[in-house]
Formats: structure tokens, sequence, C-alpha cells
């Protein structure tokens, strides 16, 4: 049945329905729209508040300047009275008397107000009529002059409600350049990979549900032949925390600004922040750990001679764990887990149980410098009888090799290397059926032999 | 599969457990005629209430088997995963739908606004409506599955019929416990103290076999 | 009338097959006359059990029919005949399990339809025993 094209998608249920690259060209456009957000609100908070305030710090010339008058200044903004000191002056620059109302340069400029009268009144009475006080003008326009200086405290803070839309909408939009134009399988280590017998098909596959090689089995290793992908990244853990971080925090300031300058900041309301405060300083914190940690774990590459697997054979492995630190422990596991997966009622129940697991190795208490990364080598042998690579829609039985460790003053962690692993020859040597692997019996008197060819550009894995 | 006995393996597996594969069980007093004509009562509006487990999709699956063998038109609608609103589909079919009986599994994943909707299109279609939810929401009150260890019990006796007598009624006592009244959680607990006793079972009888070894 | 039985028979009467292996066999009903009989369906096919839904997947599937492509001669075995793939192999998990069967249904004219089904083994996989080293 032919269907309208969407421009946005749907789930329904399990299922998602639309276009992935529309769906990624939305999500770049509206992280756009967040970093050019961030960059108008960015740019109009300097220039409304910062940058003025800096230029009369720095340009301004003080001269005396003989108080006049002083008065509460008031205007109507949405239904609201809203009040500023104004004070005359009078001083003379360059022979010229200027005569004008000012106080700050927002009131030159024509704000400055509040709502809180009181606070303007009490401004208001350090100036006195006749009294000779320094002003500061603009040399190059001495029309302009103030009788206050210094910088608000709280635009400073404004400024980083236009900045985390900037940092937001720049991550959000980089990570989309980065992904745009690659495939699928480019992406996602358990996305849709390159099939093992180049067909979607079960029946026509040579493994049917058996789980394809991840796609960025592309990538050669630098040591042994196969470079494994690692599942999920640290980096999305450091970008929800950032997350979390700014939107809360930029609540409370919000909130807290917004009180403020309704006039209600006060003791309860302190109380009610400071948790709040607290609450952010946390989130913060999280978020700078989990950077940190991303930065000082480094990455860790792990290598195969051969790939897929098959039950029986032993390959060798290679590990190089990057980064700066005091390890604890650290070691290696080759794991395969059942899971399965029940949809009962509204409810989506998944189930993980590791059937077998072997610690290939495990070092302790040493240093991984920045420039002398940890390397080591093993061999691995799925074991002869059990179980390959299964995947159907609801069930799965998965190889998988797990990195992990501890390092001093760092939490735990663990990278996590998919495998797929084939039902090896049996015993009797019948022909390895894996692409590229020819098997040519040789023309033997007596015992029967089996030769393997190799397609080149692969290497043959180790025999036990 | 089922052993050389005619017995399967292990009658926790999924298939044998899921809404609708066990007859609903009642409490006295009460039944899918009574249920029924409080729907009626209600202006065929009704909320079966009940914690995870409880239940409630096997009761609400229970219910349409039996209306539609009576020959009440039903129209099963099952949500998942946070699913917030009907596809276009649903919502044509609704709108197509006469003297029929909707019944959602999920009713409160729905927003607020494809709840109104929903109620809406079974009002102006005289359709009948009937959810399940986990706590009260705007529609009457049908039924509010209460599992107890008595029922527990049963249900795991009817599903021993086809397996071997491997689960006593104190493993359910105590898993249903453990569980905190979920059912589901029970029976999936069970399936591994069977698997558990099967193999030993199993093992058992190839060391009475071969007493040598 | 007695009800039909339904007969299925492996060749060698083998239960445990390799990949790559051919799986043949016959299916006979009996007893004959098999007049109310209107169709016979006969799939290879493989499904999982556990604690997961269940998936299946036919691997192989015939139909006799009096009115179909292939015509329903009553009296005569059924002959089946496929390449078992290499994949999945039959699997005695924790919480899943694959199994691989013969499944034959009868639909009849009057009276319900019949299934037998009939396991075999593809593979030698050993039951898994969690083992943590």
């Amino acid at each position: 049945m032919a269907r309208w094209f969407r421009l946005f998608e749907k789930k329904r249920g399990n299922r998602r329905t639309g276009s992935e690259k529309i769906a990624g060209m939305w999500e770049g456009v509206f992280f756009g729209a967040l970093f050019l957000l961030g960059c108008f609100g960015f740019w109009l908070t300097i220039s409304l508040f910062v940058l003025p305030e800096w230029w009369v710090n720095r340009d301004f010339r003080p001269v005396p300047a003989r108080i006049l008058e002083t008065r509460v200044g008031s205007t109507v903004r949405d239904g609201q009275t809203l009040y500023r000191p104004e004070v005359c002056i009078e001083y003379k620059v360059a022979g010229k008397i200027y005569r004008l109302w000012t106080y700050d340069i927002h009131t030159v400029q024509g704000n400055g107000y509040s709502v809180d009268k009181d606070r303007v009144s009490r401004t208001l009475e350090r100036f006195h009529a006749e009294e000779i006080i320094t002003c500061w003008y603009d040399p190059r326009n001495p029309e302009i002059a103030v009788i206050d200086r210094g910088f608000w405290w709280w635009a400073w803070l404004v400024l980083l409600i236009p900045l985390s839309f900037v940092i937001l909408g720049a991550g959000g939009v980089s990570y989309h350049l980065w992904r745009w134009g690659k495939s699928a399988e480019r992406l996602a280590v358990q996305g849709r990979p390159l099939s093992l017998s180049f067909s979607a098909d079960p029946d026509a596959a040579m493994y049917p549900f058996v789980p394809e090689i991840p796609s960025r089995m592309g990538q050669p290793g630098t040591h042994l032949p196969y470079r494994l992908p690692v599942l999920g990244a640290p980096y999305r853990a450091i970008y929800a925390w950032l997350a979390a971080a700014l939107c809360w925090n930029i609540a409370v300031l919000g909130f807290a600004l917004g009180t403020y300058y309704a006039g209600r900041f006060d003791w309860s309301f302190t109380l009610f922040l400071l948790p709040c405060l607290v609450i952010g300083l946390t989130l913060l914190g999280a978020f700078f750990r989990q950077w940190m940690a991303a930065s000082a774990v480094g990455e860790t590459i792990v290598e195969i001679s051969d790939f897929p697997l098959l039950c029986g054979h032993r390959y060798r492995v290679y590990l190089k764990q990057t980064g700066w630190l005091r390890i604890n422990w650290l070691e290696m596991l080759l794991v395969c887990e059942e899971e399965a997966t029940f949809q009962h009622g509204t409810n989506t129940r998944r189930e993980c149980r590791r059937i077998w697991q072997k610690t290939l190795w495990r070092h302790e208490r040493f240093e991984i410098l920045r420039s002398v990364p940890f390397e080591t080598e093993t061999d691995i042998e799925i074991p002869h009888g059990m179980m390959h690579s299964f995947r159907s829609p609801h069930n799965e039985v998965r190889w998988r090799l797990y990195v992990r460790g501890n390092a001093q003053d760092w939490p735990n962690f663990e990278r996590v290397f998919p495998l797929v692993v084939l039902p090896g020859p049996d015993r009797d040597r019948k022909p390895d059926l894996r692409p590229g692997r020819e098997v040519v019996p040789a023309q033997t008197s007596g015992n029967e032999q089996v030769e393997e060819r190799v397609t080149p550009g692969q290497t043959s894995d180790a025999r036990s | 599969m089922r052993t050389p006995s005619g017995k399967v393996e292990n009658p926790f597996s999924a298939r044998f457990v899921r809404p609708g594969a066990i007859p609903y069980i009642f409490p006295p007093g009460c039944s899918l005629e009574s249920v029924y004509e409080v729907f009626l009562g209600n202006q065929r509006l009704g909320a079966v209430i009940g914690p995870h487990g409880a239940g409630k999709s096997a009761f609400i699956t229970a219910l349409t088997d039996w209306m539609e063998t009576n020959k009440q038109p039903c129209l099963r609608l099952e949500l998942h995963d946070g699913q917030r609103t009907l596809d276009q589909t649903t919502w044509q079919q609704l709108e197509a739908l006469h003297d029929t009986v909707v019944t959602v599994d999920g009713y409160e994943q729905l927003s607020a606004w494809s709840r109104y909707q929903l109620r809406r299109v079974c009002r102006k279609k005289h359709l009948g409506l009937i959810v399940t939810a986990h706590s009260d929401i705007e529609i009457p009150l049908l039924y509010a599955p209460e599992p107890n260890e008595d029922l527990a019990w049963q249900i795991v006796q009817y599903l021993l019929a086809r397996g071997d007598a491997l689960i006593t009624r104190e493993d359910v006592q105590v898993s249903f416990s453990r569980h905190q009244g979920n059912l589901r959680e029970m029976l999936f607990d069970l399936y591994d103290l069977y698997e558990v006793r099967r193999t030993l079972q199993s093992d058992q009888s190839v060391l009475d076999a071969h007493p040598q070894h | 009338m007695t009800e039909p039985r339904i007969l299925i028979h492996f060749e060698g009467k083998k239960t445990v097959y390799e990949p790559g292996e051919v799986l043949a066999g016959q299916v006979r009903i009996e007893p004959a006359p098999l007049q109310d009989i209107k169709a016979i369906e006969l799939s290879i096919l493989w499904y999982t059990d556990g604690k997961g839904d269940q998936d299946l997947h036919v691997r192989y599937f015939r139909r006799w029919s009096q009115d179909g492509d292939l015509p329903l001669e009553l009296g005569e075995p059924l002959r089946f005949q496929t390449v078992l793939p290499q994949t999945p192999l039959s699997y005695d998990g924790l919480i899943i399990r694959i199994r691989w069967c013969v499944r034959v249904r009868i639909f009849r004219s009057r009276g319900r339809e019949l299934v037998e089904e009939v396991p075999f083994r593809l593979g030698r996989v050993a039951p898994a025993r969690v083992k943590l080293q």
C-alpha cells in the first residue's frame, strides 16, 4: 500500500516508521536552531550589558561634576511600573558645559529599570544637590557621561544561558555533521552491518540468523588483521550529564533572576535556592567527573587475528589501553550470554544470562602513561561444542570480549567488543565455509588431506 | 518440544504463561458474565486496575475472547513501551467501527490528549471501552485483580499438568512472597527453578542407568 | 470413524543431523481412505522456546491439496527432502532453546485440523551449563 512520505517519524510499539535521513536532518536543524539562538542571545547579552560596561570602565574619562537634582525615574512596561535612579549633573569638557540626567551606562542607553523602588530611592540618598562628584564622560562624545561605573555581576551569569545553547547546539550540529553521509552500517555497531553472505534473505544466507559482521570490521588493525568495534561510547553519558547540568542550572538561574527583579528575593527564597544550587553543582561535578574519566581512561583498542571466529579454534587477541592512569586492576574476559525478550502486555521484559565466561588475563597495580600505553597479547579459544552466535527477533546468543578495569581515583570502567562465532567444522575437519575461504582437496595417495586456500588480503586463523 | 512422555520441557516457558495461554481464574462469586453485566451498567465503560503482574492483560484477553465468542465484536489495542498515541490507521479504524467494544491494554501510557480523543471517538460512535491501568483513572472501575497465594498455586498446578511435578506449594509461596504478588515475575522465577530441578533429575537418571560411572 | 494418525518417518531413522546434510523422509496418513482431507501441509522449521517470545522460521514448506499445485494422492506416502542449513543449530540453553522439527498439519472438510510434530537435532551443540572462570 502506498504511503505518503512523512517528514516526521512515529513510533508504533517497537517499530519506527519514516526516514532516518530526514529524521537526522530535522535533528540537525533543531541543533542548528539552538546554536543560532544561543549565538544571538550571546551577542545580545554582550552588546546590551557587557560591552557597554567594559567600554565605560576602559575609555571614559573622569571630570568633576555638580549635582543639580535627583529623582526616581519611572516607566511603564507590560502594565508594570519600573524605576531607576536619575541624577542631573553639570560638567565642563573642553570649555563647554554639559548638563544631563544620568546615572550609569544603562540609564544613558534608556534602560537600567527595575521593580524595586526602595532600592532606587536608597541609591539616590547618596547624592545631594550642589554636591561635587566625579563623573566619567565619553571622550568621543562628551554628551554621554555616567556617575556610576563597575560591572553588573549577574550580567555574566546571564551569559551562561545563551552559552549553554551555543554548546548544546554546536555539539549536536557537529555530531550530525560527523554522522552525515555515513551509512547505518558505519554508525551502529549493532546496526545493519555487512552480511556474511551478501543476502538479507535468511534462506539464501550461508549462516542464517547469525548476527552479521559489525560494519567497523572494515577497519584493519595495526597489530593484528582485524580491529574490533566497541559497543556504546562513554560520550553519551558525558552529553547526558552536560545537558542535565545545563538545563537544571539555567532553570534555577532564570528563576532566581526573575524573583530578584520581581522584588521577591528574601531569606525564605534563599533557603529554597540553596538546595537547588547544591543539586546544580552536583550535576556539574558529575559531568566533569565523567568527562575527566573519559579523558583519563583513554581509548581501548582490541584487535584479533581472524574474524568471524569458529568454535573449537584458537585466535590471537591484542589489547592496547591508552590514558593516564594508576591501574589497580585490568582484565579481559571472553563471555557467552543469552538474552531473551518477552513482551507481556504493556511491558517489555529483557533478561540476560551469562552462560560461559573465561578471564583471559588480569594485571594489577601498574601505570599507564600518556606516552606509554599498556599493550598485551593473548590467545583465546572458543570451546568446541559451544553454541554459535545467534539472533532472532526476541532471542539472542552472543559472544563478547569485555575489558574491565579500576584505576586509582576513578570509577570502574568497562569496554565491550562484540564477536561473531560460527559453528566450527567438526572434528572430521569438514570444510570451513566462511566467505573467502575455498577448500581444495589435495590429490594424495592414502590419507585424504585438505589444503586451505585463503583469498589474498586475508590471513588464516591460528589452528589449535 | 515434547519429551517422549508427551510432557513439555518447561511448562513455565513464555508461550505457556503469556496472557490468554492460561484460563483466567476468578475469585468465588465473580465471573466473566458478572463482569460484563457491570460493564453494561457503566454505560459500556470500564477500567481494569492493578499493579504490575496482577493479571490485567490476562483478564482483558479472557474477557475479549469471551465477548467475541458471544458475538460481541471487539477491537484489541495493545500499547507498548511508552507508546503515547495511536497511529493514523487505528484512528481511521475506530471511526469506521459500529457496535464494537474497544479494549486498550496500557491506556495510561497514552497522552492526556490521546485519551480524550479516544473517549470522544468511543462516545461519538457508541463504542464500548475497556482499558487497563496501574492506578485510578477517569474511567469507572470494572475489575481489580488481586492475586493471592492460592491463585498463584492454582495457576502453577495448571501449568505443571503439562510437565513434571517439580514445583511444590512452598516454592510458590516463597516466590510469590519474594516478588510481592507479581505473578509474571513469579512464573519466570519458577522457570529457572523448574529448569534446575529438571536438569538434576535428568543427571540423576543418567547416573542411575550407569552406576559404574 | 477412526481419527487419522500422522506418521512421519526419517530416512535412515536418524534423529541427529549435521549442517548441510540432506533431511529426507515421508509422511503417511493412516488409516486410508482419506476422503475428508482437504489439504496437508508439511513444514521443516525451527522455533525458540524459553523465557523470550517465540521466534520461528520455516525452512521448507510443502502443501498438498485437491485443488492446489501439488495433488493429494490418497494412499501414497508424501515425500519430503531438503538440505539443512548451517545455522541455527539445535540448542539447550538456560533461558533460550532452539528446536528443529518436521510438522505436519491436516485440514479436513469435517472436524478439527490435526497436527503432528517430530523433532530432530541439527548439530551437536552441548547443553548450556553455567561456567564462569
